[in-house]
């Protein structure tokens, strides 16, 4: 008997998972022995261990198996799209189309930086290739600006207008580009409803994007935040859904406060505020999260948490987890987790920033984004997309308007934190667009940087010093600090272009495109109210002022109403629910309002308010106009629709001051907010329209623009 | 080391001898769970999460990318690169919570195959004893004598291998038994644990006198005699039986561990 031998019928036989075999290995050292045991053997991997071994070689397994089916795919892959007759790359000109979508970028402040040296990969581009200003949409708002770039239509073709849409049947606004249906049936058991279908979610935006059409032809795209893409539409190739996106809560995004102030009341617009209570040493809150599904009513899950003041911050322990936040410093994205039923919850994401820890204390948490890796709402195409940027950068921002520009205006969060999480969320948005940049060897590449716009939008009063709410400022609030800010934000998306240049050959067309300018927003413009002095408009009990979302108008006197950014509807017999306006009466009634706004002045300013009003025949053609504003407006700079009649509100005066740090604007005349583009080819033509982007685009890959788009190829390219 | 196994032996004992009488998967599954949760909360503690998560991720991705750009043979090989050198980072960072897991779960495996890795005698079943001398047998020296407890029945005399230093008897349980074995030389005395008949029971498989050789055999104090390094009885192994299959316990406990550990990750907060 030898030593290593003895307690025959000991041996280990076991099949075992791979993962396992080292602790065997082990265990088998209890055979007779002397000898000290090889540490190698040794290695146990237990349950953590244990399973890191079986996923590693799990994994090893997968990637052979997909690696292998690849390469075995890539002959049937060629022979099919031989066969099926896809030949998109037979005519095509280039390899490789980027476009890089600035928001907002404006062309007097890009000029005026590119002048003084400050935007040199710009300046560049527009040296060796073609620059020029971007003719916008009407209205020049960033949904139907990148509607019309990604489909090559004018907005009637497309069906956009503005960011909200009314119901014909309760004038009730609704979100104009993708409507959430919840399941029709349930099954009811006590106080649980069981849905038996999934929800839905339908994209509103007509026609077709040219990514679809290329596709179609087996041109490949990675579209990255493009505005309008949600939900996300299937085609071949990869998309990152944007604007419009909602938070988990299904808004467009509702931060909320938690506060020690009782004295603290509600949010005007947007956000909640709710309480922090004291608890033993800590404080506590609960997040709300979105309804119930299993229950009726809207009964919101919650998720605890606990906040531990300590020093210069807090420990905030929620979910079973614990962040340590330093005051004025955003946590990381958290994973919030609400259960509906035991083994029923809905994950999202969002970052908490501690704002005050003396007396009073507060915290502010973003809008609960969808949680990108296990995303509850459909956000990308593939579905794994999603997840598969989050595996490998960290989760990132979904929310289609990503930054929270409602936080800053009510004074939730300050300029710094406004300013840290718009930089933040451009850093996630680069990493990705550099992640598909490196992918995409030859197709399409389209990402669109929101922060431009953003930040213009809540730092534009640093750049008048007579801005009402530059005015409104306390003294000495680092005021000097943030006049620099819209500069330094021109310089950054520079960087970007320079970062971008990098992947620019012969072979590729690179556009830098923006949807619209800027201008000032000083002045809001209630035109309920002007249609109610102007006899247009008429409120029950001839009230003089009216709520939100036109509550208190008595539609039987009513012939027009607004409420958005956009223009005026009338109230249209056999359209709207309680209309008055005879088809007949429509043009002429339409001329004549327009004919009175165009030219509207603003007394107390001494200046035009509106530059002209337009009848919507004038600047749309197609089979959506129905949906469209009967008169759309051209305000002058300076000038915008007012907060309360974008809520479909009656005030008591036409023209407020606009107080609010948004306080830069584009919902005026398009001609006053032109975007602008950069290519590095020279453009055939000039002029150039943001609805010439698609046909372009398709002339670059050889095809023939459908005859349905209103675009022109700028380089004439197109296939006859 | 003999107080360190007599601990871990009462411990074994204690946990997996309940239900014994019963089903030895009792004892076997409650130990599994809380040798899981022992292991998840020192991994939790032990291991770089963030750095798990984040590799692990990765790997995730990398796989996501193949699909992803399938029509790309090179990114395709790129990511099968990017996942290989992943494997190995993402095992690299197993190498700390498994040297902190090692020492402790080894201790737990030797005393748990004494538990569970082999049988008592079954009556009429016959058996070896073997003792192994400390040196080499002398050919004038006398056969140890060995005395037996009643229901065990001593079949054949000692027969020696003067190599090997070893002296081996043959062995029948008459009936069940659990008391020791004597062995006898001169004025020596030298006693062996012995059981047969159900149910499992804790087992000493080897009593040995090394220090060393007691960390893998502590069924039993050691021997405090130097003449003699082990005694040993070859007991049957044993494999447990559940849901009509019979594996070895080693699978059992490795996938309960491992299932309790994976189900309860997320109320430890471990990612693995």
């Amino acid at each position: 008997m030898s030593r290593a031998g003895g307690s025959s019928g000991r041996r280990l036989r076991v099949l075992a998972p791979a993962g396992i075999a080292v602790s065997l290995a082990a265990l088998s050292r209890l055979e007779p022995s002397a000898a000290p045991p090889d540490p190698a053997c040794l290695a146990y991997v237990g349950p953590g261990a244990g399973f890191a071994f079986l996923g590693s070689f799990l994994s090893l397994i997968a990637a052979f198996l997909v690696g292998a089916a690849s390469l075995l795919a890539w002959p049937v892959r060629v022979l099919w799209r031989t066969l099926s007759g896809k030949k998109g790359w037979e005519h095509a000109k280039v390899r490789k189309v980027i476009f890089l979508g600035l928001d907002g970028y404006d062309p007097d402040l890009a000029e005026r930086f590119m002048s003084e040296g400050k935007l040199p990969h710009l300046a560049g581009l527009r040296d060796r290739g073609a620059y020029d200003r971007l003719r916008t949409t009407y209205p020049p708002l960033s949904p139907v600006a990148w509607s019309t770039f990604a489909t090559g239509v004018n907005p009637a073709k497309h069906s956009l207008y503005d960011f909200l849409n009314r119901s014909m049947r309760t004038y009730l606004p609704e979100l104009s580009s993708s409507r959430v249906r919840e399941p029709s049936r349930f099954l009811r058991l006590g106080k649980w409803r069981i849905p038996l279908g999934k929800a839905s979610v339908d994209m509103r935006r007509k026609s077709r994007t040219f990514w679809s059409i290329l596709g179609d032809e087996g041109i490949d795209s990675s579209i990255l935040r493009v505005p309008i893409t949600f939900p996300p539409e299937k085609f071949n190739g990869r998309l990152l859904s944007a604007m419009c996106t909602p938070d988990l809560l299904g808004t467009q995004g509702s931060f909320q406060q938690f506060t020690t102030s009782e004295a603290a009341g509600q949010f005007d617009e947007a956000g909640q505020r709710r309480p922090l209570t004291r608890n033993g040493k800590g404080l506590e809150g609960k997040i709300e999260g979105p309804p119930n599904p299993l229950l009726d009513g809207p009964q919101p899950m919650t998720a605890p948490f606990r906040l531990q003041l300590d020093g210069t911050g807090g420990r905030l322990r929620v979910n079973g987890s614990s962040y340590q936040l330093e005051k004025g410093e955003y946590s990381p994205w958290v994973r919030l987790t609400f259960r509906a039923a035991t083994g029923v919850k809905v994950e999202g994401i969002a970052r908490f920033l501690l704002t005050e820890t003396e007396p009073v204390v507060s915290l502010y948490v973003t809008p609960i984004n969808i949680d990108p890796e296990k995303p509850a709402l459909p956000i990308s195409h593939p579905s794994y997309y999603a997840t598969y940027l989050a595996k490998l950068q960290g989760a990132y921002s979904t929310l289609g308007l990503a930054e929270d520009t409602w936080a800053l205006n009510e004074r939730v969060i300050d300029e710094k934190a406004f300013l840290d999480q718009a930089y933040s969320i451009c850093e996630e948005r680069e990493t990705m667009f550099t992640n598909a940049l490196d992918k995409t060897k030859k197709g399409i590449v389209a990402c669109v940087f929101d922060t431009s716009d953003r930040v213009q939008h809540m730092f534009y009063r640093y750049l008048e010093p007579d801005h009402p709410a530059h005015r409104r400022n306390p003294p000495g609030d680092r005021e000097a600090h943030y006049e620099g800010v819209i500069e330094d934000l021109y310089r950054r998306m520079d960087a970007i272009v320079g970062k971008t240049l990098e992947y620019v050959d012969e072979d590729t067309v690179f556009f830098v495109l923006s949807d619209h300018g800027f201008k000032s927003f000083q002045r809001g413009v209630n035109l309920n109210t002007w249609l109610l002095e102007n006899g247009y408009l008429a409120l029950r009990n001839d009230a003089r002022e009216a709520g939100p979302y036109l509550q208190g108008v008595d539609w039987s006197r009513t012939r027009a109403y607004t409420f958005g950014l956009t223009g005026i509807y009338l109230n249209r017999k056999n359209r709207e629910a309680e209309g008055t306006v005879a088809r007949s009466e429509a043009a002429d009634l339409k001329k004549e309002i327009s004919e009175k706004l165009s030219g509207l002045r603003d007394e107390e300013r001494g200046a035009v308010a509106i530059r002209k009003a337009w009848p919507k025949e004038s600047v749309y053609q197609g089979p959506y106009m129905d949906v469209a504003p009967d008169i759309v407006i051209g305000y002058n700079s300076g000038y915008r629709s007012s907060w309360d009649a974008a809520l479909g509100k009656v005030g008591a005066e036409v023209f407020q001051d606009n107080l609010k740090a948004w306080s830069g604007d584009h919902c005026v005349d398009p001609a006053l907010v032109p975007g602008v583009i950069f290519c590095n080819r020279k453009l055939g033509r000039g002029n150039p329209g943001i609805e010439d982007l698609a046909p372009t685009t398709l002339g670059l890959f050889g095809r023939k623009p459908p005859p349905y788009m209103d675009g022109n190829d700028l380089f004439g390219m197109a296939q006859p | 080391m003999d107080i360190f196994n007599s601990l871990l032996r009462t411990l074994v004992s204690g946990i997996c001898g309940l239900g014994a009488d019963a089903h030895p998967m009792i004892g076997l599954t409650l130990i599994s769970i809380l040798t899981g949760i022992g292991m998840l909360w020192v991994f939790g503690k032990t291991s770089d999460q963030e750095a798990v998560s984040r590799t692990k991720k990765r790997l995730q991705a990398y796989l996501l990318e193949m699909r992803l750009f399938g029509d790309d043979i090179s990114l395709v090989l790129s990511a099968q690169k990017k996942l290989i050198t992943g494997n190995f980072r993402y095992l690299g960072l197993m190498m700390r919570p498994m040297l902190f897991l090692t020492v402790p779960l080894l201790l737990l495996l030797i005393h748990l195959d004494g538990f569970y890795g082999a049988r008592p005698l079954p009556i009429d079943e016959r058996a070896v004893v073997t003792l192994q001398a400390a040196g080499r047998l002398e050919a004038n020296a006398p056969v140890p004598e060995l005395l037996a407890p009643a229901g065990v029945h001593i079949e054949t005399a000692g027969v020696r291998v003067m190599e090997t230093g070893q002296v081996s008897w043959r062995i029948r349980a008459e009936r069940p038994v659990e008391g020791s074995l004597t062995f006898r030389q001169g004025d020596t005395e030298w006693t062996k644990s012995i059981a047969a008949g159900e149910p499992f029971r804790y087992l000493s498989i080897r009593r040995v006198s090394g220090l060393w050789d007691a960390l893998w055999h502590g069924g039993e104090d050691r021997l405090s005699e130097d003449q003699v390094e082990w005694i040993e009885i070859r007991y049957p192994a044993a494999e447990v039986p559940f849901a009509g299959i019979e594996l070895h316990w080693l699978v059992w406990f490795f996938v309960i561990s491992m299932l309790s550990a994976y189900l309860l990750r997320g109320r430890f907060g471990v990612t693995f």
